[in-house]
């Protein structure tokens, strides 16, 4: 058994026992299930934190386009639009608890929405191109171009006075040092423990895909091999005489 | 592209993108789809919101919402045809073997981008009109159109244009152009509400710049990405 | 003077090598005649250079100055010719030579036609004028004569005669077989 995946798991016993063990949070509408905010909050950080990294590795592609980066840019798509996916639903799900509808016109909900979107517009992209030299060069395209207004919805948006005053989201909680220290900690280690989880995924997905490509590599190889000895394997033309 | 000698000087940049910019202005006219599509669903929409809301008058923001909502849907109909009917059409490699892919995006953008203003601008003036909505500052939402119709212009084409030689290209460009459209919609709403008379001049005008610097950022950005999309690198290593 | 060289060239689509190892090298006056069944990669190779594909591997070189006319090439339905061979001389930087190519591809009759008008020979005729408009150097032409007539046939077999620079062939027609000096069979 791989030792580190091991180790990753051994952790997520005492982080998982502790957003249980933790005392219920005061001020909310159900505190018991306001634990809800462990999975949800790491999960937002890290779909933006993905969304750094498509765009890290399309600017790897766009300067030297090798398949490898294009590999780890799919990867951070997929793992971003997973990370917001869970957010996503563990959002809802709090917001049905604590303000009662499952969807309530909050801008700061609505904003995510468009983040989860554009990362799977991201995915459908690479899903219609056949071509593997197009698909990843438009990807690549597409994730650098469209950092700015990700970064716009994530961070800039919900922090405009006009939206904070007017979301059910607290925008400044965690980093103000509002929250109790004791649903500080759990926080940080859940985050911590779902960060380790997703570097995870993120290497075992990319080690796939440089499986796949090995594979194929491979798989020319043993064509190569497998052809006839006395052909001289190069295509070259020939001198056609004069009026032939 | 390798080339090797004798080399020859190319045209300039900006006499490739004039051409480019004629020849799709010619065709546009002669054939008027784009205009007419996207100028079809704005004064469909408009009658439509007549007709539903003659017990009651929108407010200022919601006006303002409306028709932004109106002018990015009407772009997104009609402009991205620019870049994908020259896929359809099959005149793409055409156009790859005559121009350089970077003159040719920006030729066609701004096209793009004059009929984007030129039905933003019928279709505001009717929508103001039929609706009745009061306009406290015509500068404001002159210049609130004018600047949403650069900055829709320039995402749509960008869409359009990464789009090329995916399956379902139209659905696709909807797609691809949402995260640039949605803050455009925000901002148009603040720009054009200011202008109804909701909040501050002085706001709306901070949109207005807004909206500018995202469409100027996405006009200078376009001919600098989209030739790796259009002609990706002739010696492309596949092995990793 | 090397015009164009490609050096180990080969492009797959999905899983399927279409062309491997082509390997090349054409001087001025050499005509290489590149043939082979339907999906052998006669178009693939022509596109490659003309840089509207990549290379799955290998590498290429060809003169700046090249012209491309293709069967699959579409024109613009709603220029003219003149239209076009204006649009094209702006962008390439060169005199339009609209009214001189056209007379010498028998085309002056539809100069102000719209090409969408055009029989396919006519696009034929219009896609060769573009290509030989800038006076290039290597000229990569596939299929040319397949949908030209007899007159469009020798008004080819001129040009071809004329042409001083490099030029590759793709075609299944046998009446091309004469224009070559090297020969290509793709299988």
């Amino acid at each position: 058994m791989n030792f580190r995946l091991f180790a990753l798991g051994l952790l997520a016993i005492p982080v998982a026992l502790a957003t249980f063990l933790v005392p219920d949070a005061r001020g909310f509408k159900e505190p018991a299930l306001a634990r809800m905010i462990f999975w949800h909050v790491p999960c937002a950080l890290l779909s933006s934190l993905f969304v750094l990294v498509a765009a890290y590795y399309a600017v790897r592609y766009l300067n030297s386009p090798k398949m490898k980066w294009d590999i780890r840019v799919g990867a951070a798509l997929e793992l971003g639009a997973l990370s917001a996916g869970l957010a996503m639903a563990t959002g809802i799900l709090f917001s049905r608890v604590q303000w009662g509808a499952w969807w309530h016109n909050d801008p700061r909900q609505t904003s995510f929405l468009i983040v989860l979107l554009t990362m799977l517009a991201g995915l459908a992209l690479r899903g219609a191109l056949s071509d593997e030299i197009k698909r990843a060069s438009s990807t690549a395209v597409y994730c650098v171009a469209s950092v700015i207004p990700l970064i716009f919805f994530t961070f800039v948006f919900p922090r405009l006075p006009q939206i904070a005053g007017n979301s059910l989201h607290p925008s400044q909680t965690i980093a103000q040092g509002q929250l109790d220290t004791n649903y500080r900690v759990v926080l940080y280690a859940t985050f911590f423990l779902l960060f380790l989880c997703f570097v995870a995924l993120f290497r075992r997905r990319v080690k796939v895909g440089e499986m796949e490509l090995t594979l194929e590599n491979l798989n020319e190889l043993d064509t190569d091999r497998r052809r006839d000895p006395t052909d001289p394997g190069v295509v070259r033309p020939v001198s056609l005489p004069k009026g032939h | 592209m390798a080339s090797i000698s004798p080399e020859t000087s190319p045209a300039p940049w900006l006499s490739q993108v004039r051409a480019v910019f004629a020849k799709e202005w010619i065709t546009e006219m002669r054939s008027r789809h784009g205009i007419f599509v996207s100028g079809l669903f704005g004064v469909t929409a408009v009658i439509a919101l007549v007709f539903a809301s003659y017990t009651f008058k929108p407010s200022p923001l919601l006006a303002a919402g409306i028709l932004s909502v109106i002018l990015t849907f009407s772009s997104l109909l009609g402009v991205p045809r620019l870049f994908i009917s020259e896929e359809e059409q099959r005149t793409f490699d055409l156009l790859m073997v005559l121009v350089d892919p970077g003159p040719a995006y920006f030729g066609k953008t701004l096209v793009t981008i004059v009929t984007t203003a030129l039905t933003g601008f019928l279709l505001s003036l009717l929508y103001v009109v039929m609706v009745g909505i009061p306009v406290e500052s015509w500068p404001l939402f002159w210049g609130s159109i004018l600047v949403l119709s650069l900055a829709l212009g320039a995402s749509v084409s960008f869409a359009g244009a990464l789009v090329l030689g995916a399956a379902n290209r139209w659905v696709l460009a909807a797609a691809v152009a949402m995260p640039f459209l949605f803050p455009l919609v925000a901002m148009g709403v603040g720009a054009l509400g200011a202008a109804f008379g909701d909040g501050r001049e002085s706001d709306g005008w901070r949109n207005c710049l807004a909206i500018l610097g995202m469409g100027v950022c996405l006009l200078a950005l376009g001919p600098a990405l989209v030739p790796t999309v259009w002609r990706p690198g002739s010696n492309h290593p596949r092995k990793k | 003077m090397v015009l164009a060289q490609a050096q180990n060239l080969g492009r797959k689509f999905g899983d399927r090598w279409v062309i491997r190892r082509l390997e090349f090298e054409l001087r001025p006056r050499d005509v290489l005649l590149l043939t082979g069944n339907n999906g052998s990669g006669k178009s693939t190779v022509l596109k490659i250079l003309a840089g509207l594909l990549s290379p799955s591997e290998g590498s290429f070189q060809i003169a700046q100055r090249f012209g491309y006319s293709a069967l699959d090439l579409a024109v613009y339905p709603a220029l003219t010719a003149r239209e076009h061979l204006l649009f094209s001389a702006k962008v390439r930087n060169c005199p339009d030579r609209a009214d001189e190519l056209l007379r010498q591809l028998g085309l002056q009759r539809a100069i102000d036609q719209r090409a969408g008008e055009f029989s396919t020979g006519m696009r034929a005729r219009l896609k060769l004028a573009l290509a030989i408009q800038h006076k290039p150097d290597v000229l990569l032409l596939d299929e040319p004569s397949a949908a030209l007539d007899e007159a469009g046939q020798e008004a080819l077999a001129n040009l071809l005669e004329e042409f001083e620079g490099a030029v590759l062939l793709a075609t299944n027609e046998k009446e091309d077989g004469r224009f070559g000096t090297l020969g290509l069979h793709l299988s």
